[in-house]
């Protein structure tokens, strides 16, 4: 029997020693991960609007008038064995110097490259000035840096075209493979022979199909929404994805106005079978920190004490024809609007649309259409 | 239904056990097993051969070989029981009966569980909805396997005494029921490659079992050591050289290798 034993030890050491785990590789990635908060603390109050959002190849500070963009150096965390460099005018890359100021009246570009050398990313940074909310024609529209999906350009009062304040889910439904072209997303901007004034945002409620089944999301709602959609939580944490508001407040709202049209999917995925679909579409208003912005998210949007004002789409129902809708906004618990605190930057708006009203929650039917266009803020003193 | 299939095997075969030939003894035998000696001869092909049942136990992993860099630990391995159950017929060669063929018919499972952690795993996926994925994951994946094959080897035996005998051989196995599923969890997707949007994941399932292979072969090795006059225990090893997933197969990346050891007790029908 010794010998069977000795057998069994000879084949566990076989097994071993061809199994063994191999060294790491040299990392691969190559990411701003996010802009320093050392260097954040160090801009003089009054500088930064909302928090910097950083996406895949972008890194944008939108920043009040006031603000001198021409002479900084902002500083970076980038994947931990990576290598940051500017890419000057002539193309060139030179290693990233914290001291050198630089001048970002026009959008700069950063280079990471990966602690393995094989792989590099470039990011457009960018100093923006957003305008105040006004009207929304949905009429521009750009594609994401890999092509795939259709982005909100929002045509600002003062005639520049800005991608940042308005985000929608589109990137979260790209992981699911189940569209090949930007027409195949959730949230898509079209001109066709049911427009009411040029293009409109048709957002539509989705199958995510075998991968979104996978992580448990069946479903995803056309959404598009002020604000920041942050694609790394987009699986993990989606309520926390939604990034609601910006502080883009130009006086007190008076309505949310705009013409919509809507049609329920047949089958609810995720809510009460005999449920009906609904859209949704509302404006908060809400209190933020003037220096510490602080978003709202998918899970308090509706219910956060720092809401002064909603307006909000009472009834969600299929509507065939276009229709117009002035919602006024109304002041929850006693709040009322205080101009300073507007001057200090103390409020922020969202308006978010979507078309199932439990989207968040993954409730919906897929086939869901809302259409929206000439969407408008109404102030109080216009 | 397993042990079923055993059982029909077992009368289908059991006739010819009755046949059986005696074994020609070998000269110099010290052992002097008694049933060795006692068994007739009788002509034809079934001449000096003989049957044998049994049942055992194997523990091993389907892993890759070598592990690829992606995967950084092990973190937990169970190797789960795996039954095999066993019927063989030996034929000996040669007038001294040290060398013999044998053609065997096992039903056994081949199964484990594991928790790995891997870096950077590119992986594609497709579904039958059309839906694609690719990309890189970093983070922890759990993965079951759980496959039952109906395995014939052939092979070669040396018995260098009445008691031990060493075997080897290649073998082909069918694919009876496969299973091939698991989880990714704490940890993030890079899409399509390492510069492409980043997606953390609590929890996502997968299952590929659609996608295992029907058919298998490898080799085998080992020793048997008779240890009574109709009982004898068994050991070996079993070397898949076919991955259990096709070639080219782009959710698992690398090719999974079953590597199982095996032993047991065969019921010899002298």
């Amino acid at each position: 029997m010794r010998n069977l034993f000795l057998l069994q030890a000879l084949v566990l050491c076989l097994l071993l020693t061809a199994s063994c785990i191999r060294d790491e590789a040299l990392g691969t990635e190559c990411d701003i991960t996010e802009v320093s908060p050392e260097w954040l603390a160090t801009l003089p109050d009054g500088f930064l609007t909302g928090t910097p959002v950083v996406r895949n190849r972008s890194v944008t500070f939108m920043v009040t008038d006031e603000a001198d963009v021409t002479a900084l150096a902002p500083q970076f965390l980038i994947t931990p064995g990576a290598g940051l460099f500017f890419i000057e005018e002539n193309g060139a890359a030179t290693p990233y110097d914290a001291a050198r100021l630089i001048d970002f009246t026009l959008p700069q570009t950063y280079r990471v490259v990966s602690e393995d050398g094989a792989w590099q990313k470039d990011y457009e940074v960018s100093f923006e000035r957003p305008r105040p909310l006004d009207v929304q024609g949905f009429e521009y529209f750009t594609h994401n840096d890999a092509n795939q999906y259709q982005r909100l350009l929002w045509e600002q009062t003062d005639g520049s075209l800005n991608a940042t304040l308005w985000d929608s889910g589109n990137a979260g439904f790209a992981f699911t493979g189940q569209a090949s072209d930007p027409q195949g997303y959730p949230t898509t901007f079209i001109s066709d022979e049911q427009s009411y004034d040029g293009r409109y945002a048709c957002l539509r409620t989705l199958s995510t199909g075998t991968f979104g089944t996978f992580v448990g999301m069946p479903i995803a709602a056309g959404n598009l929404f002020v604000g920041e959609f942050r694609v790394a939580n987009a699986v993990a944490d989606p309520l926390h994805a939604t990034r609601f508001g910006m502080q883009i407040v130009k006086d007190e709202p008076r309505s949310i106005e705009g013409v919509y049209k809507y049609t329920h999917g047949a089958v609810m995925t995720g809510g009460e079978a005999a449920e009906t679909d609904q859209c949704d579409i509302y404006a908060v208003l809400y209190e933020v920190t003037p220096n510490a912005f602080e978003p709202l998210f998918g899970d308090d949007v509706k219910s956060s004490d720092r809401i002064v004002a909603i307006a909000e789409l009472q009834d969600g129902s299929d509507r065939n024809e276009w229709t117009h809708f002035d919602i006024p906004f109304s002041y929850v618990g006693g709040k009322t609007f205080d101009e300073e605190t507007r001057r200090r930057g103390g409020y922020a708006l969202t308006i978010v649309m979507t078309s199932s009203r439990g989207g968040a929650y993954f409730r919906g039917a897929p086939g869901s259409t809302l259409c929206v266009d000439n969407l408008k803020i109404n102030w109080k003193n216009e | 239904m397993k042990p079923l299939y055993f059982l029909s095997l077992l009368l289908l075969l059991a006739p010819c056990t009755k046949a059986s030939a005696q074994m020609p003894s070998i000269p110099g035998d010290s052992l002097g097993l008694q049933p060795m000696r006692c068994m007739q001869v009788s002509r034809g092909f079934f001449e000096s051969v003989i049957f044998s049942a049994g049942a055992g136990f194997q523990i091993g992993g389907t892993a890759p070989l070598p592990m690829p860099r992606s995967i950084r630990k092990i973190e937990r391995y169970n190797p789960l029981l795996c039954l095999s159950l066993d019927l063989q017929a030996r034929k000996f060669l040669g007038d001294n009966a040290r060398f013999a063929v044998s053609l065997g018919l096992h039903l056994e499972q081949k199964s484990m569980k594991t928790d790995a952690s891997v870096k950077g795993y590119h992986m594609e996926m497709t579904a039958d909805d059309g839906g694609y994925m690719e990309g890189d994951w970093t983070g922890r994946v759990k993965t079951h396997v759980r496959n039952s094959y109906l395995t014939v080897p052939v092979l070669f035996h040396y018995r260098p005494s009445d008691r031990w005998s060493f075997h080897v051989g290649p073998y082909v196995s069918l694919l009876l029921d496969g299973n091939f599923d698991g989880e990714a969890y704490d940890g993030y997707l890079r899409h399509h490659d390492p510069t492409g949007e980043k997606a953390y994941v609590t929890h996502a399932t997968y299952d590929f079992e659609d996608d295992l292979r029907r058919w298998a072969w490898g080799i085998q090795a080992g020793a048997n050591c008779m240890i009574s006059t109709r009982l004898e225990a068994t050991a070996q090893l079993s070397w898949g050289l076919s991955s259990i997933f096709p070639k080219n197969y782009s959710s698992v990346t690398f090719a999974l290798y079953p590597i199982y050891a095996r032993i047991g007790l065969n019921y010899v029908f002298w």
